[in-house]
């Protein structure tokens, strides 16, 4: 993701303007993080401790991350649900009120348009969280649906923000950095739940969810405090003067995600993947596998009913990382997937990936082989994720 | 016979990061200015390192093999890559020495 492409992004976007988030300037000037373009904006990569330094940080107290360049919409309405559920999978029916569910946004062909967070806040009100890169078109796809047929005379209102920042708080020790900030006690918060609190007397969006594979939380918070918050996270010790908290980048936001076997769009999800090659089922009801309407049901349907040719696989390889792109292949040269992510896992100091693999390939612990610079390296099918998830239960 | 030795810069580590892995031609390898010879790995992606001059690999770095991490470190020093013979001495006129490179550096510093 951040290797050929992104030079590729740098170049296509030398010429037009970069979008910034509101703390554009602190990362770049106070925290010396190296900004690059990233879907459209100009974003922290690394700081100067590096991937490697910013990712073990996380798993260890608390990585803080800047995703404002990630989408944020409310759904409002008498008839938001059904439209919510039009084209997504989400099961907003059972959902709990408060209770967050993550979900993806379908095509017609029963491909994936993005994946997103659907928090359902009311009934009749959701936040959702969309990708940077598939906002615009996200944003488009839900404008046109509901300018089309029936939906024209529902009630449904489609809101944008672009004030509020996003900042997740990832790790161990987040909760414990949130409730002295916040000056709270989220022990009785559930993973996949989210609410609204107070913050020096302004509301903010408190939900516990994340990309790491940690327990954690993601952040809305309006411009005017922004700043206050991110100073008072990232400046926070613990007993001992150590600082408890510190700011990662996208590099280190990606081999978190990786290690933790989560979905990058653009990468393991795209609009001709099926949820069911991407191995995401489990987003889908039982309801509403049987009973569908939703846009691609019946893409869903079959390759729920005759199985997929290809599905989405962690692997091991052994010699350097395999990037994506990279060609799979049986020990006799015949080609079975492609990498989609790859990276050296720092925490597990060997070379992880995600990659579609023809069925039965991809079966775990299968020895493959994968194709770097011209080379066959023996890669191994893994379970993923590869490093435990730590998602908080509560008591 | 001329030789060489290759490395990256102190300022093209520093682009790379965190570095994991590097990919050096066999010795014997014969190759032309411009080609890669090595090919490095970091975190966050991979890069190719061309020949500045046209030659042939006669031996590799082998503590940055068992060490990548000593090209973060001594890029310019200790954490050379590849050891070559230089076919054509003429080529080393086409390079810039360090202080020309410092102020290419500064130059398209943005």
């Amino acid at each position: 993701m951040f290797g050929k492409s992104l030079n590729l992004a740098r170049r296509h976007f030398s010429n037009d303007v970069l979008k910034r988030t509101h703390l554009f300037k602190y990362h770049k000037e106070t925290l010396k993080g190296k900004m690059v373009p990233f879907a459209g904006y100009e974003m922290p990569v690394l700081y100067p401790e590096g991937i490697i330094k910013e990712h073990l940080f996380c798993r260890e107290s608390v990585g803080l991350f800047d995703v404002s360049h990630m989408g944020q919409v409310r759904i409002v309405g008498k008839d938001a649900l059904k439209f919510l559920e039009h084209f997504t999978v989400a099961d907003l029916q059972s959902l709990g009120k408060g209770k967050a569910t993550l979900s993806l946004i379908m095509n017609e062909k029963g491909g994936i348009n993005d994946d997103c967070i659907i928090t359902k806040v009311e009934d009749d009100s959701f936040f959702v969280v969309i990708n940077a890169g598939c906002k615009d078109k996200d944003l488009e796809y839900m404008r046109t649906i509901k300018g089309s047929g029936d939906w024209k005379n529902k009630d449904i209102s489609i809101n944008y923000n672009e004030d509020n920042s996003l900042i997740a708080v990832q790790g161990p020790n987040a909760q414990k950095l949130l409730d002295q900030i916040i000056g709270t006690d989220l022990s009785s918060m559930d993973f996949m739940t989210s609410q609204e609190l107070k913050y020096k007397d302004k509301i903010i969006r408190v939900s516990r969810c994340g990309y790491t594979g940690e327990d954690g939380f993601e952040v809305s918070v309006p411009e005017s405090l922004i700043l206050t918050f991110a100073e008072e996270l990232g400046h926070a010790k613990n007993n001992e003067g150590n600082k408890v908290a510190t700011w990662v980048g996208l590099g280190a936001r990606d081999t978190l995600r990786l290690e933790a076997g989560l979905c990058l769009y653009g990468h393991e999800l795209n609009e001709d993947i099926s949820p069911i090659e991407a191995v995401l089922g489990w987003t889908i009801s039982k309801r509403r596998k049987e009973q569908g309407g939703f846009l691609g049901y019946e893409t869903v349907k079959k390759h729920l009913e005759q199985g997929v040719k290809q599905k989405r696989s962690g692997f091991m390889v052994e010699g350097p990382p395999a990037r994506e792109g990279a060609k799979i292949q049986t020990k006799d040269g015949v080609q079975v997937g492609h990498v989609t992510s790859g990276a050296p896992s720092p925490s597990l100091k060997k070379n992880v990936g995600q990659a579609y693999i023809n069925v039965p390939h991809n079966k775990l612990e299968t020895q493959l082989e994968v194709v770097i610079r011209e080379k066959p390296y023996p890669l191994t099918v893994k379970k993923m994720p590869f490093v435990p998830s730590r998602y908080y239960k509560k008591p | 016979m001329q030789t060489g030795k290759i490395g990256i810069t102190k300022y093209a580590q520093g682009e790379l990061g965190d570095i994991v892995h590097v990919d050096i031609k066999s010795v014997g390898h014969q190759f032309k200015k411009g080609e890669g010879i090595t090919a490095i790995e970091s975190v966050k992606t991979a890069a190719d390192v061309y020949a500045p001059v046209t030659g042939e690999v006669i031996a590799h770095n082998d503590s940055v093999k068992g060490e990548p991490a000593l090209v973060n470190t001594d890029a310019e020093t200790d954490g050379w890559l590849v050891q070559i013979k230089i076919n054509d001495e003429k080529d080393l006129n086409d390079l810039m020495d360090a202080a020309a490179y410092e102020k290419f550096l500064e130059e398209h510093k943005h």
